[in-house]
């Protein structure tokens, strides 16, 4: 069982979400990982080019933690891959939501950035 | 480095994050390095990724704290905002305690830690003649041992004399004027270190008798009256001192802000004559500045040794007096130095009491909040992070406390100065808020915080979880050991409100005392004042004395003046002693022979001041021209004549061997304490004025009908009508004058009644407190009692036994405590000894009653305990 972090208001108010942040929701949207895993998630899809201590990595998902964005599990998902040493987090509804708020919002931003003309309609 | 030690000096700097952050991910953290430098094959890679690592933890780790801090804030503020009479209760009383404690720092600051306005102060040190007798000599040094203790020195960089004095200072079409001046030898301004403004200090050429008069400015004194001329230098200004009026020459102008002794604005020379001044004359006071290297006690057995031998050397010139050499700083706030540590004492007692009731608040909080807290650590919360929590909430309440205490402070500050009349505090005394001062509530705050949340976390700490929520909330697992913790608490502030009490008990009997006390002459409605008239005009003898009748005539025709008098100086402002010989006494020498106060005064006197003549006459117009006549007070004429007629007898003033004239006893008048109203045994003689007596400055008495306003002013304008030359100052009542001469009692009183006060009240609260804990409670048990028959009285009776037995204790600590804590307060006392019996016993009546009072609202409410639904409720 994964243990219950209160709730915050709503999503918005984690706008604009810290890059690592939204880095480690989107590597936990496909499924549970561990920290190793969520860092080599992050540094393939971005070519290497986000480099995430570990002791930053933790401190947000801490943070993470603590606002309800993800939880730890208590249980390994596959226990044919398992690392017994290491802990397994898991993306929240409200953390999907927070995630999704924080994609919009870049959405926007392109559009934005695409009416002015600073970036060509079709990259 | 290999793969393992770096991973193992990384986990070493895992600890500088939270204890919680770290016991949760710190080998996940390792883990995760360990893999990131597995999966590098080039060794400097591997260094670098290590190396980020490394930075990462440091610029990580002080944000965890920050995030960490900032929630247990938003948790405590939310805790506090639950509980908002009790949080404001903590609040207000530990703003009373920091605050108290901020406001007697901040005076002590001011006046003994503050340096003095001189370079390298710690090494000026104030140096004085003294033959160790109390009420004896001491506080002058004579010019010719001057001489000789400057030239034999082995330890003095510069030594100077200088004495405080008012001058008159004469301008064309407006009225003399007095202000504060200052006398010293050449050297005063090097051992002050000071360098002028414009011009030069003195020259030794500048101090030798006769020299051309000269005169240092102070910066005020020359913006003030010339506008900051620099064209100052070499011009004359009239100044009347007591060498008479002098065209003194401006040779220099001090910085801003230099003023010494006093609040000097002008500085002259003193040109002292060593023919014209012995070594029994006591009146120049000394300064001097030691070598570097060496300390005051040094330099006191240097010259003690120099002393010794000018005894020696001029053995009928002695009275066994030996050098004194202090601090000069300590020296200057002597008066006020016990008075203030004192009261710093007393702060502390009721910074301590109030720590211990909102300790012992925050533990019955505590204790209510078991469930929440076991709940919070089966939750997963570390006993670190509850911990932490407590301490949070109390650092919290500290701060907020520190604030409100800063606030009094700085209200009460200002407050407490404005009740000390002018002039009783150093020019130099800086009350304003220094890096000591912030350093000091920074401290004290810190300790406050630790001493208000040490003990709640500590229980908190070793709350057993299990137990603590099995019991449901029913307090109890850190009930039992905090109820007693709880106790100690009340019984400690109990003994530290007895040693308040009793300190400001016997404060206020010595007030109490001073304020009865039979001074020998009437104070009301008398109005002083000191005249100094020009020498030139008025030369010593017949021009004087017509001057001075002419003053006497003047101010008696105004409407409500009874009867006017002059004086060599006003009640309480009198120092000037001589040794006294009695004829048919065995002749003394200097050393043993008594010194008695010496005054010189009108006819009318005794009359004016409503001092009783008990023999003879008062002095007379015939006097005048038959002046080797005196009088003599009732202590002088008992001990000396006993049962016998002092009328008729002579005695005669200064050294013994120097043989003086013999004066005649015309009179025996009630004895007067014209020094020091505390001070008992020293008489006075008294002789008359007839125009011989140097009149640069003549203290004047004018008694007025009873309900009269002071006629300050028309005194003022009559002396101007005479002659616009002849200045006035120091007008004043005598009334005023006595208050301000015992200024320090009421001052010091008010300020630990008001402690003392604060500190019953808290106790008393506390002991509220507690008591009324307890009795909730047992209630279970007290309805049980009732149950099986016990009355209400033996309820009642077992509460307030309960409460007596920490009453007991805490008082017999603090009388006890008080017993040798008072000792410290002898010499602030008058007619009351330290351990005076009432004063202790009133003590612990008002503390018995003020128990009795805490204890039994709670002990009716056990009386009250309804035994059925006591028992229902279990």
């Amino acid at each position: 069982m994964p243990r219950k972090r209160p709730e915050p208001e709503s999503p918005s108010d984690f706008l604009p979400l810290q890059k690592d942040m939204f880095h480690i929701l989107v590597a936990l949207a496909g499924h549970d990982r561990h920290g190793y895993s969520i860092m080599q998630d992050i540094a393939a899809r971005t070519e290497g080019k986000l480099q995430i201590s570990p002791s930053s990595l933790y401190s947000a998902i801490k943070r993470m933690m603590d606002s309800g964005l993800i939880e730890e599990l208590d249980e390994r998902p596959d226990p044919e891959r398992d690392d017994q040493r290491r802990r397994y987090y898991r993306i929240t509804d409200f953390g999907r939501k927070v995630a999704v708020a924080e994609a919009r919002r870049l959405e926007r931003l392109l559009a934005d950035a695409r009416a002015t003309g600073l970036v060509p309609k079709r990259l | 480095m290999s793969r393992d030690a770096s991973i193992r000096l990384y986990r070493g700097l895992l600890w500088l994050y939270p204890l919680e952050f770290r016991e949760h991910f710190a080998p996940e953290i390792c883990l995760l390095l360990a893999d990131n430098l597995r999966a590098q094959t080039n060794g400097l890679r591997r260094f670098a990724i290590w190396l980020a690592a490394v930075a990462a933890i440091f610029v990580d780790a002080p944000k965890e704290h920050y995030h960490m801090i900032r929630q247990d804030v938003i948790y405590a503020l939310r805790t506090m905002r639950r509980e908002k009479l009790t949080s404001l209760i903590a609040i207000l009383v530990l703003a009373l305690g920091i605050g108290s404690t901020a406001t007697v720092f901040t005076l002590v600051n001011g006046l003994l830690l503050h340096p003095l306005p001189f370079p390298q102060q710690d090494r000026l040190i104030y140096v004085e003649e003294s033959n160790g007798k109390s009420g004896g000599v001491s506080g002058a040094i004579a010019f010719p041992n001057y001489l000789d203790l400057c030239s034999r020195n082995r330890s003095l960089d510069s030594f100077a004399l200088y004495q405080s004095s008012l001058v008159a200072l004469r301008r064309e079409g407006a009225d003399a004027e007095r202000i504060q001046g200052g006398y010293g030898t050449a050297p005063l301004f090097r051992v002050l270190g000071v360098p002028p403004l414009l011009g030069r200090t003195f020259t030794p050429e500048d101090d030798r008798p006769n020299a051309a008069p000269v005169v240092v400015l102070s910066e005020d004194f020359w913006r003030s009256r010339y506008s900051g001329d620099p064209a100052i230098l070499g011009k004359t200004i009239q100044i009347g001192t007591m060498f008479g009026i002098r065209a003194s020459q401006v040779i220099g102008v001090m910085p801003r802000g230099f003023h010494f002794p006093d609040n000097a604005q002008m500085w002259m020379p003193m040109q002292l004559d060593v023919r014209s001044n012995t070594r029994t004359d006591l009146w120049l006071e000394g300064i001097a500045r030691v070598r570097a290297g060496v300390t005051p006690e040094q330099a006191q057995t240097d010259l003690r040794a120099i002393m010794q031998q000018i005894a020696r050397e001029h053995p009928t010139e002695t009275y066994g007096q030996t050098v004194n050499a202090v601090r000069f700083q300590t020296q200057a706030t002597g008066d006020v130095r016990p008075v203030l540590l004192t009261l710093l004492g007393a702060v502390a007692c009721v910074l301590l009491i109030a720590c211990a009731n909102i300790s012992s608040l925050m533990l019955v909080r505590a204790s209510a909040r078991q469930r929440e807290i076991a709940v919070r650590g089966a939750l997963g919360a570390s006993r670190s992070r509850v911990v932490r929590q407590f301490v949070v909430e109390s650092g919290l309440l500290g701060i907020l406390g520190a604030i409100g205490g800063m606030a009094m402070s700085w209200i009460a500050v200002p407050a407490l100065l404005r009740l000390t009349p002018a002039g009783t505090l150093p020019v130099w005394a800086n009350f304003s808020a220094d890096l000591r001062t912030w350093i000091f509530i920074v401290s004290i705050t810190a300790g406050t915080a630790i001493l208000v949340g040490g003990l709640p976390a500590l229980s908190a700490s070793r709350l057993n979880l299990v137990d603590a929520l099995k019991e449901g909330g029913r307090s109890n697992t850190f009930g039992v050991a905090g109820a007693r913790v709880r106790a100690c608490l009340v019984a400690a502030e109990v003994a530290m409100s007895v040693l308040l009490l009793t300190g400001a008990g016997l404060m206020i009997r010595t007030f109490v005392n001073l304020e009865r006390q039979d001074v020998g002459f009437r104070i009301e409605n008398l109005t002083t004042l000191y005249s100094a008239a020009p020498r030139d005009r008025y030369p010593l003898g017949d021009a004087a004395a017509q001057l001075i009748e002419r003053i006497e005539r003047e101010f008696a025709s105004l409407p409500g003046v009874v009867s006017v008098a002059a004086a060599s100086a006003a009640p309480m402002a009198h120092d000037w002693f001589r040794s006294l010989t009695v004829e048919g006494a065995p002749l003394l020498s200097l050393r043993d022979a008594p010194l008695e106060n010496h005054m010189v005064v009108t006819p009318g006197y005794f009359k004016t001041l409503g001092i009783p003549i008990l023999e003879g006459r008062d002095f007379g117009r015939g006097d005048e021209t038959n002046f080797r006549v005196t009088i003599v007070d009732a202590g002088i004429a008992r001990h000396y004549w006993p049962n016998r007629s002092a009328l008729g007898k002579r005695i005669r003033f200064g050294p013994p061997e120097d043989n003086e004239p013999w004066f005649t006893v015309v009179g025996v008048v009630g004895e007067a304490r014209n020094q020091d109203i505390r001070k008992l045994g020293l008489n006075s003689v008294y002789i008359p004025y007839q125009g011989k007596f140097d009149h640069s400055s003549l203290a004047w008495l004018v008694r007025t009908d009873s309900g009269m306003a002071s006629p300050g002013d028309a005194l003022r304008r009559r002396v101007s009508q005479i002659d616009r030359n002849v200045a006035v100052s120091d007008v004043t009542t005598l009334q005023q004058i006595v208050d301000e001469s015992i200024w320090q009692e009421p001052f010091f009183t008010t300020l630990l009644a008001f402690f003392a006060a604060l500190a019953l009240l808290m106790a008393t609260v506390g002991l509220y407190g507690v008591m009324a804990y307890t009795v909730s409670r047992r209630t279970h048990e007290l309805g049980i009692r009732m149950a099986l028959g016990a009355s209400a009285r033996e309820i009642r009776g077992m509460v307030l036994v309960q409460s007596g037995r920490l009453v007991g204790a805490g008082l017999a600590i603090g009388i006890a405590a008080s017993v040798f804590a008072t000792r410290l307060l002898a010499k602030q006392l008058y007619g009351v000894k330290p351990t005076d019996p009432q004063t202790f016993l009133a003590v612990a009546a008002l503390l018995i009653g003020a128990a009795l009072l805490a204890s039994y609202l709670p002990a009716r409410r056990a009386t009250r305990v309804d035994p059925i639904l006591a028992l229902r409720e279990e």
